[in-house]
């Protein structure tokens, strides 16, 4: 049976989902050999396929039990997939990108070393969770401090000291479709948009970025008159003025969309 | 690093799994109920928040792409190398010193994760190669400056005397150095203070700055 977690939030101990706990179980059950076949199957349809968090766990009670070859075997695995995944998703036309994408990877890698150490902040309890969603957080916050080192060393152009307003009419139908766009389906037309939306969103300065999730994506208010409520504004660290202005700017970009959706 | 440095960074790092892993996209309650429980880590939340929401606006038409696993490819085996530097490395401050070796003191930069060391590199005026050689001990203590030490010792605010004791201790491995398992991956052949300023991809400003303190 998986040992339990140790992590906890607001005083819960994590768990594992129960379709993970189920796989991880049954995976502790196996031969090396077979773990090992198993971690080696890309195709997550594949009902021998060995969800990264059950070979992340394996590696960790590799690690417990002084096995040191299933662990370095398991983890090099792991690694392998961590790789394919930072190949795909540190963007290649960030400068450093290979570098960033190695620091990354070594980082993860030392998080298996820390592992049951007196520094240990049981940080790999919660890539037992959900090891995609954890794996984006690590990948995210290394990313973006090395962004903000290169660009601490490359001077960004200084913004025009006269925001000139864009007046236009925000686009009433592409604001309902993006308000909607989480649930929306499969079919050919929605994926086209979706993947339009996601471009346009990514292009924008990041101040219309977060302004435009946040409101419509996440559905913050833009502002309240409670001084007490989260919105899209007090997110910001700006007033509601602001917000709006930043959302009139990224939607008359948006607004395109329409033309080829 | 001092004790509250390092709680905090581990607060946020908890701070921002927590988000990730609360909703598979996170939404207004999920944000607001972790800015309410984490309101000095708001700015860095909602800038996660954001990223998440996009990444599963793209992912939801991505098939599941694993690559190639079956061989290991350098970046992958240079991954395993810093494991087992690290993982040697914490095995060694945790063991008795030897009775013929320098006493060792704590090390106070066992608890520095890459972005860590980055930034205190940062801090100290120099890089990440050069902060790693002071993590790993690889500068002969004789040749650095009471200046450079105290330079040290504010910048970590860690007591001097520990950080005296830490360069005192026998070197540990250049942190990227590829071995077999069983070799043992360390060297007690120390580098020269100028020469370690020289030798690590330092700027022409910054090892002038290193060399005057």
């Amino acid at each position: 049976m998986a040992r339990p977690l140790e992590k906890t939030t607001n005083g819960k101990l994590y768990t594992r989902p129960p379709e993970i706990e189920a796989a991880t179980d049954a995976a502790l059950t196996q031969d090396l050999d077979t773990q090992l076949r198993r971690a080696l199957i890309r195709d997550t349809h594949d009902p021998e396929y060995l969800p990264s968090e059950c070979l992340l766990h394996l590696v960790r009670e590799a690690r417990r039990r002084h096995d040191d070859a299933a662990r370095d075997a398991l983890l090099l695995l792991l690694l392998a997939r961590v790789e394919a995944n930072l190949n795909a998703k540190v963007d290649g036309q960030i400068p450093g990108a290979v570098e960033l994408r190695e620091d990354i990877l070594g980082d993860f890698a030392e998080l298996f070393a820390i592992d049951g150490s007196p520094n240990d902040r049981h940080e790999l309890d919660f890539f037992e969770v959900r090891f995609n969603r954890a794996f984006f957080t690590f990948r995210a916050t290394r990313a973006r401090s090395e962004l903000a080192r290169l660009s601490s060393q490359t001077p960004l152009p200084e913004p025009s000291d006269e925001i000139e307003l864009i007046e236009q009419e925000l686009d009433d139908e592409v604001l309902a479709r993006l308000a909607d766009l989480q649930g929306v389906g499969g079919n050919p037309e929605d994926r086209l948009f979706r993947k339009q939306v996601f471009d346009a969103i990514k292009a924008l300065p990041l101040d219309e970025r977060k302004a435009v999730v946040l409101v419509h994506l996440l559905g913050f208010q833009q502002g309240s008159e409670d001084p007490n409520e989260t919105t899209a504004a007090t997110l910001c660290v700006v007033d509601v003025r602001t917000i709006q202005n930043r959302l009139k700017r990224a939607f008359a970009k948006l607004s395109k969309l329409q033309e080829v959706a | 690093m001092n004790t509250e440095t390092i709680r905090s960074a581990g607060s946020l790092r908890d701070a921002l799994y927590a988000l990730a892993l609360a909703k598979p996209v996170p939404d207004a309650a999920v944000l607001d109920d972790l800015v309410r429980r984490y309101p000095h880590y708001a700015v860095q939340l909602t800038d996660m928040a954001v990223e998440l929401a996009l990444e599963a606006l793209a992912d939801r038409d991505e098939k599941p792409r694993l690559g190639d696993v079956s061989g290991t490819s350098p970046a992958v085996a240079r991954a395993m190398s810093r494991f087992q530097n690290r993982l040697y490395a914490l095995t060694k401050a945790r063991q008795p010193a030897n009775i013929n070796a320098a006493p060792e003191g704590p090390n106070p930069f066992a608890s520095l994760d890459r972005a860590e060391l980055r930034g205190l590199g940062s801090r100290l005026g120099c890089n990440t190669v050069f902060a790693m050689k002071l993590r790993d001990r690889v500068i002969d203590p004789e040749t650095m400056t009471e200046r450079f030490r105290r330079h040290v010792a504010d910048t970590m605010k860690a007591p001097i005397d520990v950080v005296i004791a830490h360069f005192a201790g026998r070197s540990a491995m250049a942190a990227r150095a590829h071995y077999k398992a069983e070799q043992k991956p360390e060297t007690d052949r120390k580098q020269s203070f100028e020469e370690a300023v020289r030798s690590s991809g330092l700027t022409v400003e910054q090892q002038a700055f290193l060399l005057s303190l």
